[in-house]
Protein backbone atom coordinates (compact mmCIF):
# COMPACT_ATOMS: atom_id res chain seq x y z
CA UNK A 1 0.00 0.00 0.00
CA UNK A 2 2.56 2.43 1.14
CA UNK A 3 4.52 1.97 -2.55
CA UNK A 4 1.46 3.30 -4.11
CA UNK A 5 1.79 6.48 -2.64
CA UNK A 6 4.21 9.52 -3.89
CA UNK A 7 6.98 10.36 -1.11
CA UNK A 8 5.07 12.89 0.52
CA UNK A 9 1.95 11.15 1.13
CA UNK A 10 4.09 8.07 2.61
CA UNK A 11 6.57 10.11 4.67
CA UNK A 12 3.05 11.69 5.94
CA UNK A 13 1.31 8.38 6.65
CA UNK A 14 4.39 7.22 8.51
CA UNK A 15 4.20 10.59 11.01
CA UNK A 16 0.27 10.14 11.45
CA UNK A 17 -0.28 6.23 11.55
CA UNK A 18 0.90 3.93 13.94
CA UNK A 19 3.57 0.62 12.66
CA UNK A 20 1.27 -1.25 14.08
CA UNK A 21 -1.95 -0.38 12.03
CA UNK A 22 0.11 0.34 8.81
CA UNK A 23 -1.00 -2.93 6.76
CA UNK A 24 -3.92 -2.98 4.55
CA UNK A 25 -7.56 -1.48 5.28
CA UNK A 26 -6.27 0.13 7.94
CA UNK A 27 -3.98 2.07 6.01
CA UNK A 28 -5.95 2.11 3.26
CA UNK A 29 -8.65 3.56 5.32
CA UNK A 30 -6.15 6.45 6.39
CA UNK A 31 -5.11 7.17 2.70
CA UNK A 32 -8.73 7.72 2.11
CA UNK A 33 -9.31 10.00 5.02
CA UNK A 34 -6.24 12.03 4.49
CA UNK A 35 -7.13 12.68 0.54
CA UNK A 36 -10.71 11.61 -0.45
CA UNK A 37 -13.84 12.89 0.92
CA UNK A 38 -17.34 12.04 0.01
CA UNK A 39 -19.54 14.44 0.11
CA UNK A 40 -23.31 15.59 -0.95
CA UNK A 41 -22.05 18.46 -2.95
CA UNK A 42 -19.82 16.29 -5.10
CA UNK A 43 -22.56 13.52 -6.17
CA UNK A 44 -24.44 17.28 -7.19
CA UNK A 45 -21.54 17.96 -9.16
CA UNK A 46 -20.99 14.94 -10.75
CA UNK A 47 -24.59 14.74 -11.37
CA UNK A 48 -24.72 18.18 -12.88
CA UNK A 49 -21.46 16.49 -15.14
CA UNK A 50 -23.87 13.85 -15.97
CA UNK A 51 -26.66 15.87 -17.42
CA UNK A 52 -24.62 17.94 -19.45
CA UNK A 53 -22.94 14.80 -21.65
CA UNK A 54 -24.05 14.60 -24.99
CA UNK A 55 -23.87 11.53 -27.41
CA UNK A 56 -23.74 14.33 -30.12
CA UNK A 57 -19.91 15.00 -29.31
CA UNK A 58 -18.74 11.85 -29.53
CA UNK A 59 -17.95 10.61 -33.70
CA UNK A 60 -20.53 9.22 -35.42
CA UNK A 61 -22.92 9.32 -31.97
CA UNK A 62 -21.21 6.01 -31.25
CA UNK A 63 -22.84 4.61 -28.01
CA UNK A 64 -20.33 2.74 -27.02
CA UNK A 65 -17.73 5.30 -26.68
CA UNK A 66 -20.41 7.27 -25.07
CA UNK A 67 -21.08 4.72 -21.97
CA UNK A 68 -17.24 4.70 -21.20
CA UNK A 69 -17.29 8.21 -19.48
CA UNK A 70 -20.79 8.25 -17.84
CA UNK A 71 -19.74 4.59 -16.35
CA UNK A 72 -16.44 6.50 -14.71
CA UNK A 73 -18.63 9.25 -13.26
CA UNK A 74 -21.41 6.58 -12.10
CA UNK A 75 -18.81 5.03 -10.53
CA UNK A 76 -17.38 8.20 -8.61
CA UNK A 77 -20.93 9.31 -7.77
CA UNK A 78 -21.16 5.71 -5.92
CA UNK A 79 -17.97 6.21 -4.41
CA UNK A 80 -19.74 9.30 -2.49
CA UNK A 81 -22.30 7.35 -1.39
CA UNK A 82 -22.41 7.41 2.39
CA UNK A 83 -25.83 5.26 2.80
CA UNK A 84 -27.24 2.57 0.50
CA UNK A 85 -28.28 4.54 -2.65
CA UNK A 86 -28.68 8.40 -2.30
CA UNK A 87 -29.39 9.43 -5.84
CA UNK A 88 -32.30 7.83 -6.68
CA UNK A 89 -32.70 9.27 -9.91
CA UNK A 90 -28.79 7.99 -10.67
CA UNK A 91 -30.40 6.08 -13.75
CA UNK A 92 -32.08 8.55 -15.05
CA UNK A 93 -29.04 11.23 -15.18
CA UNK A 94 -26.90 8.61 -16.04
CA UNK A 95 -28.91 8.42 -19.61
CA UNK A 96 -29.57 11.69 -20.13
CA UNK A 97 -26.91 11.91 -22.82
CA UNK A 98 -28.17 9.57 -24.80
CA UNK A 99 -31.68 11.33 -25.16
CA UNK A 100 -29.70 14.05 -27.52
CA UNK A 101 -29.59 10.97 -29.72
CA UNK A 102 -30.40 11.20 -33.40
CA UNK A 103 -31.21 7.70 -33.73
CA UNK A 104 -35.09 6.95 -33.08
CA UNK A 105 -34.67 3.54 -31.67
CA UNK A 106 -31.77 4.12 -29.42
CA UNK A 107 -33.97 7.33 -28.29
CA UNK A 108 -37.31 5.25 -28.20
CA UNK A 109 -35.01 2.13 -25.71
CA UNK A 110 -33.52 4.72 -23.79
CA UNK A 111 -37.12 7.10 -22.85
CA UNK A 112 -38.63 3.41 -21.82
CA UNK A 113 -35.74 3.20 -19.46
CA UNK A 114 -36.17 6.60 -17.96
CA UNK A 115 -39.69 6.52 -17.73
CA UNK A 116 -39.74 3.18 -15.84
CA UNK A 117 -37.06 4.33 -13.33
CA UNK A 118 -39.09 7.90 -13.09
CA UNK A 119 -42.57 7.16 -13.01
CA UNK A 120 -43.33 3.85 -11.56
CA UNK A 121 -41.79 2.47 -8.50
CA UNK A 122 -42.93 -1.19 -9.08
CA UNK A 123 -41.48 -1.10 -12.71
CA UNK A 124 -43.04 -1.85 -16.07
CA UNK A 125 -44.63 0.84 -16.35
CA UNK A 126 -43.84 0.77 -20.58
CA UNK A 127 -42.92 -3.04 -20.50
CA UNK A 128 -39.17 -4.18 -19.66
CA UNK A 129 -37.54 -3.76 -16.06
CA UNK A 130 -36.64 -1.44 -13.52
CA UNK A 131 -33.00 -0.69 -13.52
CA UNK A 132 -31.13 0.79 -11.10
CA UNK B 1 17.01 -55.77 9.38
CA UNK B 2 20.29 -54.36 10.64
CA UNK B 3 23.77 -53.61 9.21
CA UNK B 4 24.68 -56.26 11.23
CA UNK B 5 22.19 -59.19 9.76
CA UNK B 6 23.08 -61.74 7.42
CA UNK B 7 21.95 -60.29 4.05
CA UNK B 8 18.97 -62.14 2.35
CA UNK B 9 18.46 -62.14 -0.95
CA UNK B 10 15.07 -61.60 -2.63
CA UNK B 11 14.32 -62.24 -5.50
CA UNK B 12 11.95 -59.86 -6.68
CA UNK B 13 13.90 -56.99 -5.07
CA UNK B 14 17.33 -57.19 -6.69
CA UNK B 15 18.16 -53.52 -7.79
CA UNK B 16 21.66 -53.51 -9.92
CA UNK B 17 23.53 -50.01 -9.40
CA UNK B 18 24.03 -49.45 -12.87
CA UNK B 19 20.45 -49.27 -13.82
CA UNK B 20 19.93 -46.02 -15.03
CA UNK B 21 17.25 -43.55 -13.16
CA UNK B 22 14.66 -44.02 -14.67
CA UNK B 23 12.11 -41.27 -14.96
CA UNK B 24 13.41 -39.60 -11.99
CA UNK B 25 14.86 -35.41 -12.99
CA UNK B 26 17.09 -35.93 -10.15
CA UNK B 27 20.80 -35.84 -10.94
CA UNK B 28 21.52 -39.79 -11.31
CA UNK B 29 23.49 -40.94 -8.26
CA UNK B 30 27.32 -42.23 -8.36
CA UNK B 31 27.61 -45.59 -9.21
CA UNK B 32 26.16 -47.06 -5.94
CA UNK B 33 28.78 -46.55 -3.20
CA UNK B 34 26.61 -49.41 -1.21
CA UNK B 35 26.38 -47.13 2.57
CA UNK B 36 26.14 -50.53 4.62
CA UNK B 37 26.24 -47.95 7.64
CA UNK B 38 22.53 -46.84 6.08
CA UNK B 39 20.38 -48.79 7.98
CA UNK B 40 18.52 -51.32 6.08
CA UNK B 41 20.53 -50.88 3.24
CA UNK B 42 22.37 -54.07 2.77
CA UNK B 43 24.16 -56.02 -0.08
CA UNK B 44 25.20 -59.35 -1.71
CA UNK B 45 28.35 -59.04 -0.51
CA UNK B 46 28.87 -59.20 3.66
CA UNK B 47 31.67 -57.12 3.67
CA UNK B 48 32.40 -55.70 6.97
CA UNK B 49 31.68 -52.44 8.34
CA UNK B 50 35.09 -51.01 8.53
CA UNK B 51 35.65 -51.69 4.28
CA UNK B 52 32.40 -50.04 3.73
CA UNK B 53 33.77 -46.75 5.41
CA UNK B 54 36.81 -47.30 3.50
CA UNK B 55 34.38 -47.71 0.40
CA UNK B 56 32.36 -44.78 1.28
CA UNK B 57 35.80 -42.40 2.01
CA UNK B 58 37.64 -43.59 -1.14
CA UNK B 59 37.43 -42.20 -4.69
CA UNK B 60 34.36 -43.40 -6.56
CA UNK B 61 34.95 -46.50 -8.79
CA UNK B 62 33.06 -48.13 -11.17
CA UNK B 63 33.02 -51.42 -9.74
CA UNK B 64 29.46 -53.14 -9.83
CA UNK B 65 27.74 -55.35 -7.45
CA UNK B 66 24.09 -56.36 -6.66
CA UNK B 67 22.32 -54.77 -3.77
CA UNK B 68 19.26 -56.40 -2.42
CA UNK B 69 16.28 -54.21 -1.61
CA UNK B 70 12.84 -55.08 0.39
CA UNK B 71 9.75 -53.54 -1.49
CA UNK B 72 9.35 -52.01 1.43
CA UNK B 73 12.66 -50.07 1.42
CA UNK B 74 12.08 -49.38 -2.23
CA UNK B 75 8.57 -47.42 -1.02
CA UNK B 76 10.56 -45.73 2.07
CA UNK B 77 12.97 -44.58 -0.56
CA UNK B 78 10.31 -43.09 -2.89
CA UNK B 79 8.78 -41.70 -0.40
CA UNK B 80 12.21 -40.07 0.96
CA UNK B 81 12.56 -38.44 -2.11
CA UNK B 82 9.01 -37.13 -3.60
CA UNK B 83 8.34 -36.29 -0.25
CA UNK B 84 6.87 -32.66 -1.20
CA UNK B 85 4.15 -34.65 -3.25
CA UNK B 86 2.47 -35.38 0.11
CA UNK B 87 2.07 -32.39 1.25
CA UNK B 88 -1.44 -31.25 1.36
CA UNK B 89 -2.83 -28.09 1.08
CA UNK B 90 -5.83 -26.40 3.07
CA UNK B 91 -8.12 -23.88 0.95
CA UNK B 92 -8.27 -20.76 2.39
CA UNK B 93 -11.02 -17.99 2.87
CA UNK B 94 -10.72 -16.92 -0.79
CA UNK B 95 -9.08 -18.97 -3.17
CA UNK B 96 -8.41 -21.90 -4.45
CA UNK B 97 -5.86 -25.16 -4.85
CA UNK B 98 -4.32 -25.86 -8.59
CA UNK B 99 -2.41 -28.84 -9.43
CA UNK B 100 0.10 -26.00 -8.98
CA UNK B 101 -0.19 -24.95 -5.80
CA UNK B 102 -2.97 -22.54 -3.39
CA UNK B 103 -3.85 -19.47 -5.29
CA UNK B 104 -5.63 -16.31 -3.51
CA UNK B 105 -8.44 -13.90 -4.68
CA UNK B 106 -11.71 -14.46 -6.41
CA UNK B 107 -9.50 -16.07 -9.66
CA UNK B 108 -10.26 -15.37 -12.71
CA UNK B 109 -13.63 -13.87 -14.27
CA UNK B 110 -14.71 -13.98 -9.86
CA UNK B 111 -15.56 -17.21 -10.55
CA UNK B 112 -12.74 -19.01 -8.09
CA UNK B 113 -12.44 -21.99 -10.56
CA UNK B 114 -8.76 -20.81 -11.72
CA UNK B 115 -6.06 -18.18 -10.70
CA UNK B 116 -6.89 -15.03 -12.03
CA UNK B 117 -2.94 -14.78 -12.78
CA UNK B 118 0.31 -16.43 -11.99
CA UNK B 119 0.75 -13.48 -8.82
CA UNK B 120 -2.12 -15.00 -7.12
CA UNK B 121 -0.30 -18.04 -6.24
CA UNK B 122 0.84 -18.31 -2.51
CA UNK B 123 2.15 -21.63 -2.25
CA UNK B 124 3.63 -23.91 -5.08
CA UNK B 125 3.02 -27.63 -5.29
CA UNK B 126 7.00 -28.47 -4.66
CA UNK B 127 9.24 -29.02 -1.56
CA UNK B 128 9.66 -26.45 0.68
CA UNK B 129 12.85 -24.66 -0.76
CA UNK B 130 11.70 -24.66 -4.37
CA UNK B 131 8.36 -23.08 -2.95
CA UNK B 132 10.34 -20.30 -1.66
CA UNK B 133 11.95 -19.21 -4.13
CA UNK B 134 9.36 -19.44 -6.73
CA UNK B 135 7.76 -17.45 -4.52
CA UNK B 136 10.08 -14.54 -4.64
CA UNK B 137 9.18 -12.50 -7.96
CA UNK B 138 5.73 -13.35 -6.57
CA UNK B 139 6.34 -11.26 -3.67
CA UNK B 140 8.18 -8.79 -5.54
CA UNK B 141 4.81 -7.91 -8.01
CA UNK B 142 2.77 -7.69 -4.99
CA UNK B 143 4.71 -5.37 -3.22
CA UNK B 144 5.28 -3.29 -6.20
CA UNK B 145 1.97 -1.51 -5.57
CA UNK B 146 1.31 1.34 -8.41
CA UNK B 147 4.81 1.97 -8.04
CA UNK B 148 5.24 1.37 -11.90
CA UNK B 149 3.02 3.89 -12.80
CA UNK B 150 3.51 6.94 -10.91
CA UNK B 151 0.81 9.04 -12.41
CA UNK B 152 -1.54 6.88 -10.68
CA UNK B 153 0.26 7.26 -6.94
CA UNK B 154 -1.93 8.34 -4.05
CA UNK B 155 -0.81 11.68 -3.84
CA UNK B 156 -1.44 14.59 -1.09
CA UNK B 157 -3.88 17.37 -1.60
CA UNK B 158 -1.33 19.68 -2.99
CA UNK B 159 0.71 17.38 -5.29
CA UNK B 160 -0.06 17.47 -9.22
CA UNK B 161 -1.76 13.23 -8.53
CA UNK B 162 -4.30 15.01 -6.18
CA UNK B 163 -6.78 15.20 -8.96
CA UNK B 164 -6.58 11.58 -9.90
CA UNK B 165 -7.36 9.99 -6.74
CA UNK B 166 -10.14 7.80 -8.19
CA UNK B 167 -8.33 6.83 -10.87
CA UNK B 168 -5.52 5.68 -8.39
CA UNK B 169 -8.22 3.87 -6.63
CA UNK B 170 -9.86 2.06 -9.60
CA UNK B 171 -6.31 0.93 -10.88
CA UNK B 172 -5.52 -0.08 -6.62
CA UNK B 173 -8.00 -2.42 -7.23
CA UNK B 174 -6.96 -3.73 -10.59
CA UNK B 175 -4.04 -4.56 -9.24
CA UNK B 176 -5.11 -5.79 -6.28
CA UNK B 177 -7.67 -8.29 -8.27
CA UNK B 178 -4.44 -8.99 -10.59
CA UNK B 179 -2.28 -9.70 -7.59
CA UNK B 180 -5.07 -11.82 -5.67
CA UNK B 181 -5.24 -9.63 -2.43
CA UNK B 182 -8.73 -7.70 -3.48
CA UNK B 183 -10.27 -10.23 -0.57
CA UNK B 184 -8.88 -8.10 2.48
CA UNK B 185 -10.63 -5.24 1.38
CA UNK B 186 -14.03 -6.55 1.06
CA UNK B 187 -15.35 -6.27 4.45
CA UNK B 188 -17.97 -9.13 5.51
CA UNK B 189 -19.95 -7.89 8.38
CA UNK B 190 -23.70 -9.39 9.65
CA UNK B 191 -25.51 -7.45 8.04
CA UNK B 192 -24.13 -7.72 4.68
CA UNK B 193 -20.86 -6.64 2.67
CA UNK B 194 -18.54 -4.12 2.17
CA UNK B 195 -16.01 -3.61 -1.29
CA UNK B 196 -13.76 -1.30 0.35
CA UNK B 197 -12.55 0.33 -3.17
CA UNK B 198 -15.79 0.76 -4.30
CA UNK B 199 -17.73 2.15 -1.39
CA UNK B 200 -15.08 3.81 0.25
CA UNK B 201 -18.14 6.02 1.54
CA UNK B 202 -19.99 3.79 3.18
CA UNK B 203 -16.90 2.51 5.21
CA UNK B 204 -16.16 4.10 9.31
CA UNK B 205 -12.67 3.69 11.22
CA UNK B 206 -15.63 1.24 13.60
CA UNK B 207 -15.88 -0.92 10.78
CA UNK B 208 -12.56 -1.15 9.68
CA UNK B 209 -11.13 -2.38 13.23
CA UNK B 210 -13.91 -5.13 13.74
CA UNK B 211 -13.12 -5.74 9.97
CA UNK B 212 -8.89 -6.08 10.78
CA UNK B 213 -9.90 -8.08 14.11
CA UNK B 214 -12.05 -10.36 12.15
CA UNK B 215 -9.46 -11.01 9.88
CA UNK B 216 -6.56 -11.43 11.91
CA UNK B 217 -7.38 -13.23 15.17
CA UNK B 218 -11.56 -13.34 15.30
CA UNK B 219 -12.33 -14.96 12.22
CA UNK B 220 -14.27 -13.99 9.17
CA UNK B 221 -18.02 -13.98 9.70
CA UNK B 222 -19.98 -16.85 7.38
CA UNK B 223 -21.52 -14.82 5.19
CA UNK B 224 -23.29 -18.32 4.34
CA UNK B 225 -24.15 -19.12 7.35
CA UNK B 226 -27.33 -18.26 8.74
CA UNK B 227 -26.36 -18.16 12.12
CA UNK B 228 -23.30 -15.90 13.18
CA UNK B 229 -20.58 -18.33 12.68
CA UNK B 230 -16.82 -17.42 11.85
CA UNK B 231 -14.44 -19.16 9.35
CA UNK B 232 -11.16 -20.54 10.88
CA UNK B 233 -8.54 -17.71 10.64
CA UNK B 234 -6.91 -17.51 7.29
CA UNK B 235 -2.91 -16.85 7.41
CA UNK B 236 -3.25 -16.13 3.55
CA UNK B 237 -5.54 -13.00 4.98
CA UNK B 238 -2.54 -11.92 7.10
CA UNK B 239 0.20 -12.15 4.35
CA UNK B 240 -1.81 -10.54 1.90
CA UNK B 241 -2.64 -7.34 4.52
CA UNK B 242 1.40 -7.12 5.27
Amino acid sequence: MLNSCTEDLKHDLKLSVDSDDRFGPKLLMAVFTKIYRPSQPKIEHLKERLKKMSIRTYPGENATLFVQDPAKLVREIKMNFMINSTVPDLTTVALSGLTLSSNNWLLQRVHTIRINNDVNGFGKALGGTKTY
Amino acid sequence: MTEDSPPQEIPDATVAPETPAGTNDTPSPPPLTVPVSNPGLSTGNPAPVSNATNVATAPQASTSFQATLTSQQIALLLNSRNAYATCTFVKHRIGGVSPAGVWTGYGAGGQGKDPQSAPCMGEFNTDVVKSFTAMAPVEDKCHLGLRDSPSLLFGMPNEPNANTVVSSITAFEERMIQHGMEAVFHIVASDGTLNMLQEPGHCTLAIIDTWCKDLLSQGVIDPSSSSVARLLVCQYNRINML
